[in-house]
């Protein structure tokens, strides 16, 4: 893929998170760094299938990164993550493979659309375990946080960073 | 955390009375509701509440949280209340799960009254929106008009996905208010936004018609309820993650019939 392609990509990516982040009501000021998130998800999805990935594997190292980065900004805007991730992965969810199993199964070709069923959950799945790997990986030996037995909570959880193991 | 030697002990423990914590278990029960309703994962809905419920002034706060409906106790002293409270409709809004967060960090750290606690928690409840409706429809017409772009599309499709998404928002926006079901909602909004898609391609005759049908109905993906689902799943709430995960499978599929809808009317001559 040539940079001018890429750079074209990244910047639908950014008005496509951009305004999903307008129709999820985030804090008006974020709106351009979960833009950004989004874009560099998809370039790196990108140039990973330019250099022949697998789409499932691009897709994952893609929300991997958007992850990542979600982690980072959420530390340093003190903002749950949730506004970054679930933003930032929107331009990689898999519309034409979800469209082409309606066609088929309304064609009556139903081995196709099971077909393209299966494509379209995989992706979705490779956007999934690429946040979860982010926050794995995040949070990896982190000896500060260890979980509250779930369901009680005692004084001296409360002023534990809320950032830390938290989605 | 040790104390420095010679300063005095702080103050002598407080118990709340039973009023007290009753109220207490209210105030963190509507905070929870507050959460779930606005997008929230079920841990980072468990953990705002108990900081709330802590700094406030409760020994140990014991919480039991689902997507559809919450139990909470409170303690302190030898006196404890619980209560059950269930959810309203899962929304999105960032802004409120933002507010809510911000607060409870706020009073883990300060602490709080009760009253001043339930009138902020009201500001939250009824602050406007980031934008009005007249920035978010556009907003939302060009974020999957950009889809249509990505996914290869021209300015014919950028053009046709955007009017579709624009009219579907805007439609969405009514019909919200008219307090109709989701589900319903969601087919309304998605067969308004691909019929009108698909018509204005052919009315354009652009190249690429299932492009922009494709883009037009993005803004019905339930991504939300999608990516909390597996949070939840990850750390192990599999009650959460299982309801949130079906939910967002009945959206995806009322999309589908939207959709299949368009291409029955149009005869299918839509496709790839």
């Amino acid at each position: 893929m040539t940079t001018p392609a890429l750079l074209e990509q990244g910047f639908w990516a950014f008005l496509a998170t951009a305004g999903f982040a307008v129709l999820f009501n985030v804090p008006t000021r974020m709106l351009a760094v979960c833009g950004f998130t989004g874009a560099m998800g998809l370039m790196w999805r990108d140039v990973l299938l330019g250099a022949g990935a697998h789409p499932v594997a691009a897709t994952f190292v893609g929300s991997l990164i958007v992850g990542l980065l979600g982690y980072t900004q959420a530390r340093f805007f003190h903002m749950p993550r949730l506004i970054f991730t679930v933003t930032g992965i929107v331009p990689m969810i898999p519309g034409i493979a979800a469209f082409e199993t309606m066609v088929f199964f309304v064609r009556g070709d139903v081995s196709a659309g099971v077909e393209s069923a299966v494509v379209s959950l995989l992706l979705i799945g490779a956007i999934a375990f690429g946040l979860v790997t982010a926050r794995m990986v995040m949070t990896l030996g982190d000896a500060r946080s260890p979980a509250p037995p779930r369901g009680i909570w005692l004084r001296e959880h409360a002023h534990r960073d809320p950032d830390v193991g938290a989605s | 955390m040790i104390p420095a030697p010679d300063t005095p002990p702080s103050q002598p423990v407080q118990h709340l009375s039973r009023e007290e914590l009753g109220e207490l278990v209210d105030v963190v029960i509507q905070v929870g509701q507050a959460m779930l309703e606005s997008g929230a994962a079920g841990f980072r809905t468990e953990q705002t509440m108990a900081q709330i419920g802590l700094g406030l002034g409760a020994d140990r706060v014991e919480l039991y949280v689902t997507p559809t409906g919450i139990i909470a106790t409170a303690i302190s002293g030898h006196e404890q209340r619980t209560r059950v409270g269930r959810t309203g409709a899962l929304g999105v809004n960032m802004a409120q799960t933002v507010a809510l967060n911000r607060l409870s960090r706020h009073i883990a750290l300060l602490g709080g009254t009760l009253p001043a606690v339930r009138r902020h928690i009201a500001a939250i409840h009824s602050a406007p929106r980031e934008q009005p409706a007249w920035v978010t429809i556009p907003a939302v017409g060009i974020a999957c008009a950009a889809f249509a772009q990505i996914l290869g599309g021209d300015w014919l499709e950028f053009a046709a996905a955007g009017v579709g998404a624009g009219l579907a928002q805007a439609l969405r926006l009514i019909l919200a208010r008219l307090r109709v079901n989701a589900f319903a909602l969601t087919v309304a909004c998605s067969f308004a936004a691909s019929l009108a898609a698909a018509a204005l391609c052919h009315a354009l005759d652009a190249p690429q018609p299932e492009l922009a049908v494709v883009a037009s109905v993005l803004l019905m993906v339930p991504g939300v309820p999608l990516v909390t689902s597996v949070i939840d799943l990850s750390s192990n709430d599999l009650v959460s993650g299982v309801t949130r995960g079906t939910l967002a499978f009945i959206l995806a599929l009322s999309i589908g019939i939207g959709v299949a809808m368009t291409l029955w009317l149009t005869g299918l001559d839509i496709v790839p």
